[in-house]
């Protein structure tokens, strides 16, 4: 909260100057309903969601913008409490929102920008599923339906986009330090939208001890690098990143009849690149993400032999098919350990297929729209049917559902979670 | 949404003409619309209404920088308002002829990312107006057309030519969405003032008319267009403002890097 007062307070003092900053106040307020239609029926969310985005032009060239997003969750007490999945402390959690999502200076310059504050920085190419987009963490208490424009959780940060013509091309090099560094954040151990734990031998008992997370320390800083253009048609990246992985591993302890688990964050270095370029009515589109050194969990049960590291390739292609309206687009995500061997937990190849089809009608007012994601590897889904409707420039209301299937999998462990939505939306 | 800003930056060229006149076929005609002097760059705002057959009414504003590269041209759009497509921008590169599709990229706040669009679908209505990607063409690809001079007559006062254009096959008209158009093309500015649509089936689909023709900066500019679909009732009305034609807008007016940092009246 003080570094937010210390960029707005450094706003306001363009403001006093002699240059007169014009301030604005863009924003919207939302209803979020959903209900859970399958395993125990009830509402998941009836949230009053505030959304503001406050933006000041501080001189020719710097400018603040900002972005806080506020809710409060009546079914935290609408429903009733209990000792499973509406603990009180998981009521709490749920129950109100107040996160500042970006806050930073802007300063234009003609051959660079640069930003300094709590920022969203987004690399990569492919929807729905990161590969590349691995600078900010997501906030997963509603594991992945959010759209990542909330869940992700602004760093603060100071970002360095310099501009230089090569060759007749004009080449974007990027520069991020971030100090702010910071691990994902989970849904409640017990809650409905909690990733399921290890599974544990009969008789054992399960604890999960805190870990230590990366903070605010000049050992946990992360730095990241890109360079952009395009070249022959071609839109391209090249990106390194030097981070944390968003998402601990889990060391295993075993004494008798207890099994301790302990989150590790591990650092990693992330190499990669994207691509996209359009062919007639079609548009190809990827991206690839080696990890060096990612952290994995093993099948070992002491501290040395359950969590360990691996080289991790991670790779997507897209395609996007625009026709009379119509926009379909398949996507194929793999995952790949070269050094995999029968002790890592996870395969040696997995990754996802989505398809996302949509159209419009009434001018697009009204636009139906269905995304689907089938994890090959363990086969399990998630289908999220959509339609919008836009009743006026200010007034948008959605009607949706998610349905999960499989049988356990990245998907299949919410099985029981199929919710229908509604959404009304007003914006300013 | 991906072709507003073309439909801006087009609106824009469609709107002005240069001076000629001169009897001609129907293809010298359409050349010499084609090549008109509409400056060498543009900035201007645009309002944009969208209308429905109960008159229910949407508005968008934007602002559009347009700049020519001998005959190709780059534009960036922005949308200022309503706040739900606010900061929506997007960036063409126009290329002459029908050899090469034009480039152009989208940048979506939703998502913070800039997308590659595909350009080629001509026929594909676009933002929820009544213009499709052919449309807003400064003049339609005249090498995939039959053009035809049908006569000469008096519209609001103009004396116009009137020119027919096929699709010159099958392919063309299913993927334009039209099987005829007839400009009104005023024969004092070279500068089309009304252009009328049949669909497939060869029924009349929709009706263009541009109003309030004046000079800016020595460029020929219609002020205002209406796109009415006459068999939904549906229209689209353009409104332009604040032009500046010329003002040495540099090439890194129209990049990526601009779509990100979105536009800000300063």
């Amino acid at each position: 909260m003080r570094r937010i007062v210390l960029i707005v307070a450094a706003a306001l003092a363009f403001s006093s100057s002699a240059f007169a900053a014009e301030w604005t106040m863009h924003g919207s307020l939302k209803n979020e309903t959903a209900y859970f239609v399958s395993g125990e029926k009830r509402l998941d969310k009836l949230q009053t969601r505030l959304d503001l985005k406050p933006e000041a032009i501080l001189s020719d060239r710097w400018e603040f913008r900002g972005r806080l997003l506020a809710w409060y969750d009546a079914a935290m007490d609408v429903e009733q409490t209990n000792a499973t999945d509406l603990t009180t402390g998981i009521k709490k959690h749920y129950r109100t929102y107040l996160q500042s999502k970006e806050a930073y200076l802007l300063y234009g310059g003609d051959a660079f920008d640069f930003r300094i504050g709590q920022q969203q920085i987004v690399w990569g190419k492919t929807d729905g599923l990161r590969m590349l987009d691995i600078v900010n963490p997501l906030d997963m208490r509603e594991f992945m339906l959010d759209d990542f424009l909330d869940s992700r959780i602004g760093l603060w940060s100071a970002r360095l986009n310099w501009y230089a013509d090569i060759g007749g091309s004009e080449h974007e090099f990027e520069f991020i330090v971030i100090p702010d560094a910071r691990p994902g954040e989970f849904a409640p151990a017990g809650s409905r939208w909690a990733f399921a734990l290890p599974a544990t031998p009969a008789g054992i008992a399960l604890a999960v001890q805190p870990g230590d997370e990366p903070g605010w320390r000049l050992s946990d800083v992360e730095a990241g690098l890109a360079w952009r253009s395009n070249l022959s048609g071609w839109d391209l990246s090249l990106n390194w990143f030097y981070g944390w992985k968003d998402s601990p591993n889990m060391q295993k302890s075993l004494t008798p009849g207890l099994l301790t688990l302990t989150p590790v964050y591990q650092r990693m270095n992330t190499v990669g690149g994207s691509f996209s370029n359009a062919f007639g009515a079609l548009v190809l589109r990827g991206e690839v993400a080696v990890n060096i050194g990612e952290g994995i969990n093993r099948t070992g049960v002491t501290p040395a032999t359950s969590i360990g590291r691996e080289t991790t390739v991670n790779a997507a292609f897209g395609l996007d098919y625009n026709k009379n309206n119509w926009r379909i687009s398949p996507q194929f995500f793999v995952r790949y350990l070269p050094g995999w061997d029968k002790n890592v937990v996870e395969d040696q190849a997995s990754g996802f297929v989505s398809l996302m089809v949509s159209t419009d009608y009434m001018n697009e007012k009204l636009k139906p729209e269905i995304i689907g994601l089938y994890d090959w590897a363990d086969g399990s889904w998630m289908l999220r049917p959509k339609v919008s409707y836009e009743f006026s420039d200010q007034i948008t209301a959605r009607l949706g559902g998610d349905v999960f299937g499989g049988v356990n999998g990245f998907f299949g462990q919410f099985d029981k979670n199929d919710r229908i939505y509604s959404e009304i939306e007003y914006t300013f | 949404m991906k072709v507003i800003g073309l439909l801006i930056l087009s609106a824009t060229m469609f709107f002005v003409a240069p001076v000629y006149s001169g009897e001609s076929g129907g293809l010298e005609i359409m050349q010499q619309v084609d090549a008109r002097d509409d400056g060498d760059d543009l900035i201007q705002k645009m309002k944009q209404r969208l209308i429905d057959r109960r008159g229910n009414v949407r508005e968008r504003e934007m602002i559009s920088f347009r700049k020519d590269y001998a005959k190709d041209s780059k534009s960036i759009t922005y949308f200022l308002a309503p706040s739900n497509v606010r900061d929506t921008a997007l960036l063409t590169w126009d290329y002459d002829g029908i050899a090469k599709d034009d480039d152009q990229w989208l940048y979506l706040p939703a998502l913070k990312k800039v997308r590659r669009i595909s350009s080629s679908d001509r026929g594909d209505y676009f933002m929820g107006t009544d213009f499709t990607f052919e449309d807003i063409k400064q003049t339609p690809e005249l090498e995939d057309y039959n053009w035809t001079l049908i006569g000469s007559e008096v519209l609001d006062g103009h004396n116009v030519w009137v020119v027919e254009g096929e699709p010159k096959t099958d392919g063309l008209k299913k993927n334009l969405g039209y099987s005829n158009a007839r400009y009104y093309i005023r024969k004092d500015i070279n500068m089309y003032i009304r252009v009328d649509f049949w669909d497939r089936k060869g029924k009349e689909l929709k009706r263009l008319v541009s109003e309030e023709i004046k000079q800016i900066d020595g460029v020929w500019t219609a002020m205002r267009g209406t796109m009415t679909n006459i068999q939904s009732g549906h229209r689209t009305e353009l409104s332009f403002s604040e032009h500046r034609y010329n003002t040495g807008l540099t090439d890194r007016t129209f990049s990526e890097r601009m779509l990100k940092r979105g536009y800000r009246a300063k």
